[in-house]
């Protein structure tokens, strides 16, 4: 009998648990196994290492069920979609479909009750699953690893998470006739957003000049809520909302389906063309960046061999036979719309590339230089990208006339300076941001050849801005809790790189050496920066900061203090490499005995040379496999090592380095430096 | 009771209903016949709110059926191609049933046992054709229904359950007032149970009558004369046989004006033969194009 509201059948949800019990039997044990048990195995007895206040995200290390382990795919998100399409794997036969809809019960019945049994039978493993959590915590030592409200996060997490998954597939079960296309339909269009974000950006880097691309799927990170592990309150309603978008879809598309066009691979005939083009661009896409590799060149073209074969495909999966009529008017409007494209492109019409804004609509720009090479080595950490050049920082931001002019004539060499690539030069990433004074931006991204733009980059990298957007250490740091926990100062000749590490309970000498660096970053001639050089000596600052103050997607990775220091934190480090201009630090380190303390030639063993992109002549190839390495030359000869080693520190920075030098010592360590084997400094000796 | 006028349903590029127009009164057993493909299985599945028509109207009880749980709780349609879920025995459908169907009487079902005599915690599934034939018909009455679709209700069961299933239907109609329509190939059982027929051809009803009616509205008719046949005579014939001098005709119209117009020419042998419900379709079809050709391989 209905229930009052007539919404739900107790037949039907009764019948569902019976016949589907098992899945949900399934997936308890299966998260117990992977999950729980885990967790539990990782943290019984262990309660003194993690304190009550440990970073939430502790719960998830501990635990494979956060989002970015396979467990997670699998389980959150794969059974939810199985339970989905088998609840409504009658609408995809004929015999089932018509004896299910000759009974007096109405379509939104049927379909509310099948939702909510598999509503219920999602909720189940994950209630299971916490009560034996919430069991096991009565245990004192597992009571110190998370909080009760940790658990209720990690149980909402996953239950949002296997809703929306749960509640997509229901929906696309709607638009298909046939249970496995249903299922892959879902899971082609849950990825559908990232694929297609991730395919755009690469397409508009490859075939626009100028085009800023940060890799990072921006649009995609919000909609997946990644990589984020435990969704806040607001994300979870999103979520919800989402979930219950996906369910009244469901059941309107429901209400409306055709019970014949069971078995079809879409119910809605309407849809067809639809899904044609989808899968013609898919392919197209996907043969574009097949043949863009194979041949090494990006061609707009290269969308229509595999688009034509898309649309092929999709018209025997519509009418399940491998003869079909009539498809040369698909067929054409996807080659027009590629040739469109390609004109659109190649002849830049839109005015993308050739743009340079005026400097009296400029209000202010950004130079923002993504690596310097050989400056630093940005690791683990703060890392740069277009996503983070941002108008946040007043002090970065370029305003005067003359630099804006400045600025504009370096675009405007760009612009014209497009496909002409030079072999061997000297380049590195910059973005070229805009904030206009009719409130829009513009960003562009491009491979600055120094020897190109040495006039127009010069009086731009003397500006204080561009040195602060690079050098963080210049500006006051934007999170106030943060703390500069030591500086490392190191050196590549030595023995584990590190000579002399200066902890914070130091203040004095820390922030003699910090004072000196920004006293160097600050006056170092702009020469500097146009000349490549690996250095050496580094000094590696690390800076924590508190997680609280965090944007959530920049805790992904949280390392837990030690047990007197209940806050979690998260760590930064800065490598700034020693160029011999940064007079003040250099003085500093020659005072606290560091180039004294470099070790000697002689305990370097041997010395590999790989040159770059050159082909060597076979008879030239030295197959040493040193240590698992194959060099183009092996030097061994203690005065050449010597020599060579020497001059390290000296080495002409003009030029373009083109080899890299592996250094062995005898005790089974190694270093490696790139520099130019043309320097006369190294006396031929590196001649290929 | 069942009044279905002008639907037309479209699947894709063919036709499968045109224009069709089909009345079932209360209480009449209604055959519907017709070649394959000739949409008897569409149309009831329109019948019982499974389809819906691209136009026309389908109503049972003067009411539209899609969507409309009021009518659809007097009425049962049992499939050809049936369905049981897999691990469903023969109690556990019915209980499923009994849930759905506010008529549903378990008095009913528990009488039906003795006749259809299956073990009721057997799986449905694993019950042969026949038998799950047997089990859809018990579960069907069972839930007392005021009009039964039936399409093809007695194809794979045995001679005797074929006699049991009818006089079950037949003591339905008589004691409760149930209306059946029921499609099937076999029309000499259908000649049987049927008050009414209706002859289905192309997505079309063609001919819907009582029974009575129809058989009184074609005869077989022996003729010979001495002569040979006289060109001058014009009757409405479905179909010749000719045996010597003798000639068989399936003619179509009123008996009496038929025989009036034969004996003006005197012939030497004019008699009215009684024809089955097999021959009336076969002939009846044979006149919009549809016969049977006599092929030698």
């Amino acid at each position: 009998m209905n229930s009052r509201t007539s919404f739900f059948n107790k037949s039907i949800i009764r019948s569902d648990f019976r016949r589907f019990w098992w899945i949900c039997a399934l997936h308890t044990l299966a998260l117990f196994l992977f999950a729980t048990f885990i967790f539990l195995e990782r943290n019984l007895g262990q309660g003194d290492l993690y304190l009550p206040d440990a970073n939430q995200y502790l719960l998830f290390e501990r635990s494979m069920l956060y989002r970015n382990s396979i467990a997670f795919y699998v389980f959150a998100l794969s059974v939810p979609a199985v339970l989905a399409t088998f609840l409504f794997s009658y609408l995809h036969t004929g015999n089932a479909s018509s004896c299910l809809h000759g009974i007096p019960v109405s379509r939104t019945t049927q379909y509310l009750s099948h939702f909510f049994c598999g509503v219920v039978m999602i909720t189940l493993p994950i209630l299971i699953n916490a009560l034996v959590l919430l069991l096991f915590r009565f245990d004192a030592g597992v009571a110190q690893s998370f909080r009760l409200l940790h658990l209720f996060q990690l149980c909402a997490t996953a239950w949002i998470d296997s809703l929306i998954a749960f509640s997509l597939t229901s929906a696309v079960s709607m638009l298909t006739g046939h249970a496995v296309a249903g299922l892959l339909l879902s899971y082609a269009i849950a990825v559908f957003p990232a694929l297609a974000e991730a395919f755009i950006m690469e397409f508009l880097r490859q075939q626009l000049y100028g085009f800023c691309s940060d890799y990072r799927l921006a649009f995609s990170e919000k909609l997946y809520l990644a990589p984020t592990m435990l969704i806040s309150v607001k994300n979870w309603l999103l979520y919800l909302g989402l979930s219950i978008l996906f369910a009244v879809l469901g059941l309107v598309f429901y209400r409306i389906r055709k019970l014949e066009n069971h078995s079809e691979v879409l119910a809605f005939p309407k849809l067809r063309p639809v899904f044609v083009y989808i899968v013609a661009l898919c392919f197209g896409c996907a043969g574009y960046l097949y043949l863009s590799s194979l041949f090494g060149m990006e061609n707009i073209l290269f969308l229509i061999p595999f688009g034509l074969l898309g649309i092929l495909i999709a018209e025997m999966l519509m009418k399940k036979s491998f003869r079909v009529k009539k498809i040369y008017k698909p067929m054409l409007a996807f080659v027009c719309a590629c040739a469109a494209l390609f004109v659109t492109f190649g002849f830049d019409l839109l005015g993308y590339e050739r743009r340079v804004p005026e400097i009296d609509k400029i209000e202010s720009a950004i130079l923002q230089p993504l690596h310097l090479r050989n400056f630093d080595h940005h690791s683990y950490g703060y890392s740069l990208s277009a996503q983070n050049v941002k108008f946040d920082d007043a002090n970065r931001n370029l305003t005067t006339p003359e630099e804006l002019s400045s600025l504009t004539a370096l675009h405007k060499n760009l612009t014209q300076s497009e496909g002409i690539f030079v072999p061997g030069g000297y380049q590195s990433q910059y973005i070229l941001y805009y904030r206009l004074k009719n409130g829009r931006t513009l960003k562009r991204e491009y491979s600055v050849y120094y020897h190109q733009n040495r006039e127009n980059l010069k009086p731009l990298l003397e500006t204080q801005q561009l040195r602060k957007s690079y050098f963080p250490i210049l500006s006051p740091s934007k999170y106030p809790d943060a703390e500069i926990n030591s500086i490392t100062l190191q050196d590549r000749r030595y023995p584990n790189e590190d000579f002399l590490v200066v902890h914070k309970s130091n203040p004095e000498l820390m922030n003699r050496i910090l004072d000196a660096l920004k006293q160097d970053l600050q006056t170092v001639p702009a020469e500097a920066f146009l000349n490549q050089w690996d250095g050496l000596t580094n000094i590696v600052i690390k800076e924590t900061i508190p997680l609280k103050d965090l944007e959530e997607t920049a805790v992904s990775h949280a390392y837990p203090q030690s047990a007197d220091n209940e806050t979690p934190t998260r760590e930064y480090r800065y490598t700034y490499v020693i160029r011999p201009e940064y007079k003040n630090t250099v003085a500093i380190l020659s005072e606290l005995g560091l180039y004294q303390a470099l070790p000697t030639a002689s305990r370097i063993t041997r010395i590999g040379v790989e040159y770059y992109g050159v082909d060597v002549p076979t008879a030239q190839i030295i197959d040493t496999e040193k240590g698992g390495y194959h060099f183009h030359k092996l030097i061994e000869d203690p005065a050449s090592i010597a020599t060579i080693y020497n001059a390290l520190d000296k080495t002409t920075q003009l030029l373009n380095n083109n080899c890299v030098l592996y250094f062995f010592t005898g005790d089974n360590t190694s270093f490696q430096v790139t520099v130019n084997d043309n320097d006369p400094i190294f006396q031929e000796l590196l001649k290929r | 009771m069942i009044q279905v006028t002008n639907v037309t349903k479209t699947f894709g590029d063919f036709k499968a209903l045109n224009q069709l127009t089909l009345h079932a009164k209360k209480g009449s057993v209604y055959g519907l016949i017709g070649p394959n493909g000739a949409g008897k299985t569409t149309i009831l599945k329109h019948l019982a709110g499974i389809y819906t028509q691209d136009s026309g109207d389908v109503e049972l009880f003067g009411e539209p059926v899609f969507e409309n749980l009021s009518v659809k709780k007097r009425m049962v349609f049992i499939s050809d191609d049936l369905f049981f879920f897999t691990t469903y025995s023969i109690l556990d459908t019915a209980k499923y049933y009994a849930g759905i169907y506010p008529g549903w009487s378990w008095d009913r079902f528990n009488q039906l046992k003795d006749i259809f005599k299956i073990d009721v915690t057997r799986r449905v599934r694993r019950l042969s054709k026949g038998m799950q034939k047997q089990v859809a018909f018990w579960i069907g009455i069972s839930a007392m229904p005021e009009i039964l679709l039936l399409d093809e209700p007695v194809d794979g069961l045995d001679p005797v359950m074929r006699r049991n299933v009818w006089k079950l239907l037949l003591q339905d109609v008589a004691e409760r007032g149930t209306t059946v329509l029921v499609s099937s190939h076999n029309l000499r059982e259908l000649e049987d149970v049927c008050d009414h027929v209706g002859i289905m051809h192309q997505g079309q009803v063609v001919l819907e009558k009582a029974l009575d009616d129809v058989k009184g509205n074609i005869h077989k008719l022996q003729v010979a004369f001495k002569d040979g046949f006289p060109e001058d005579l014009t009757l409405n014939t479905l179909h010749t046989e000719q045996y010597g001098s003798v000639s068989i005709l399936i003619v179509k119209g009123d008996g009496d004006e038929i025989l009036h117009a034969v004996n003006r020419f005197s012939p030497l042998i004019c008699d009215i033969l009684p024809l089955t419900l097999e021959e009336v379709f076969i002939y009846e079809l044979g006149g919009l194009g549809y016969e049977f050709k006599n092929i030698i391989l």
